[in-house]
């Protein structure tokens, strides 16, 4: 029994060691999710490339309105000249908040469906989608 | 058979000094992964209070997440678009109706907008400071850039976080303020009324304006 004591010292001493470092893994864990910056800097590039995203698509749907008439489509000309203006506008303001080189350009004419690219680009991001609006009278 | 009266449990005899050493040993082994064990966990953990009026590294994640949330939700319900344009049709105020100097905007007040009612309910009601302010194009080629204040309720800490979002103008949005009759932001701004000005006049798009939320 006696030569088990010191075992036993040492037996104790590790099972206290290793659940400290347990403790200490699970009070670690909330510092870890925050310190892996990429994830975080790649999620807010994510929200920025949609959230530009959004306010294209809602504008390409107005600038389909309003460049078309009451009873007529818009000319894939005219739509092209708004659409390009437009892209400049949205490219100047992503290039300043968000570092970003945005592209926007009318891609397919289909009857009365327009379908856009959109693209939003950063060192860390390459984010691509079509956006489709369609004609209709009001 | 012994008599062990002594502590440590160990028979003196030819043997009994190594389990001494031993036992010396394997007690000095266990107090150094104990103090190993402690000081790992240290280096891992905060121990000091974060300082007043910042934001602290585990809340500031979920914090943009949310004032990203919230400028998206005033986006889709058309509250940014109204805010940007809630000017009266008066070359004297200077700045947004009902706000306090153009410098400021509204200040600490609450916008009575929805985006103002968003930013008080979510944020300010919890004891959390806003600044919010307007980035439009002045010209294009070469860019160049004007700001104007929308809220603003002191200098940020070093933590604080910023999320914007752009919305876009045409010639014919009207001025939402109560004493903008029927003013389009294109006529205000020819009237000098609006600051923010008509970028692409061959067309109906008449700006793209960058709205920034910083909180802390």
């Amino acid at each position: 029994m006696s030569a088990n004591r010191g075992q036993l010292v040492l037996a104790g001493s590790v099972a206290i060691a290793v659940a400290i470092l347990a403790v200490g893994v699970v009070l670690n864990a909330g510092t870890y999710a925050g310190a892996v910056a990429g994830n975080d800097h790649t999620v807010e590039t994510v929200g920025s490339a949609r959230a530009y995203e959004r306010t294209a698509n809602a504008g390409l749907e107005r600038l389909v309105t309003e460049t078309g008439d009451d009873d007529a489509p818009p000319t894939e000309a005219a739509l092209r000249r708004n659409v390009s203006t437009f892209h400049e506008q949205l490219a100047l303001s992503a290039a300043r908040s968000a570092g970003a080189t945005l592209g926007l350009r009318l891609d397919v004419v289909d009857g009365n469906r327009y379908v856009f690219v959109y693209t939003f680009d950063t060192p860390d991001l390459r984010y691509r989608t079509t956006v489709t609006v369609e004609w209709g009278p009001p | 058979m012994s008599r062990s009266g002594v502590t440590g449990g160990g028979s003196r005899g030819p043997h009994g000094e190594d389990r001494a050493q031993a036992y010396t040993l394997e007690g000095v082994l266990g107090a150094l992964l104990i103090v190993i064990a402690l000081l790992a966990s240290m280096q891992v953990v905060v121990l000091t209070p974060a300082t007043a009026g910042t934001v602290g590294d585990s809340v500031r994640a979920p914090l943009n997440g949310e004032v990203r949330s919230l400028l998206a939700a005033a986006a889709t319900n058309g509250s940014l678009s109204r805010s940007v344009r809630y000017w009266n049709d008066s070359r004297v105020e200077r700045t947004f109706a009902g706000g306090v100097t153009p410098t400021v905007g509204y200040g600490s007040r609450t916008p009575p907008t929805g985006l103002g009612r968003l930013l008080r309910d979510h944020f300010t009601s919890r004891g959390y400071h806003v600044n919010v302010f307007l980035t439009f194009i002045v010209t294009r080629s070469p860019p160049t850039w004007g700001r104007i204040t929308f809220v603003y309720q002191g200098r940020p800490s070093d933590s604080a976080v910023a999320a914007s979002r752009p919305v876009t103008l045409f010639d014919d949005d009207p001025l939402t303020g109560p004493r903008s009759a029927n003013a389009t932001v294109a006529s205000a701004n020819r009237s000098g009324a609006y600051p923010i000005p008509d970028v692409a006049p061959n067309g109906s798009l008449y700006n793209t304006v960058d709205v920034r939320v910083v909180v802390w």
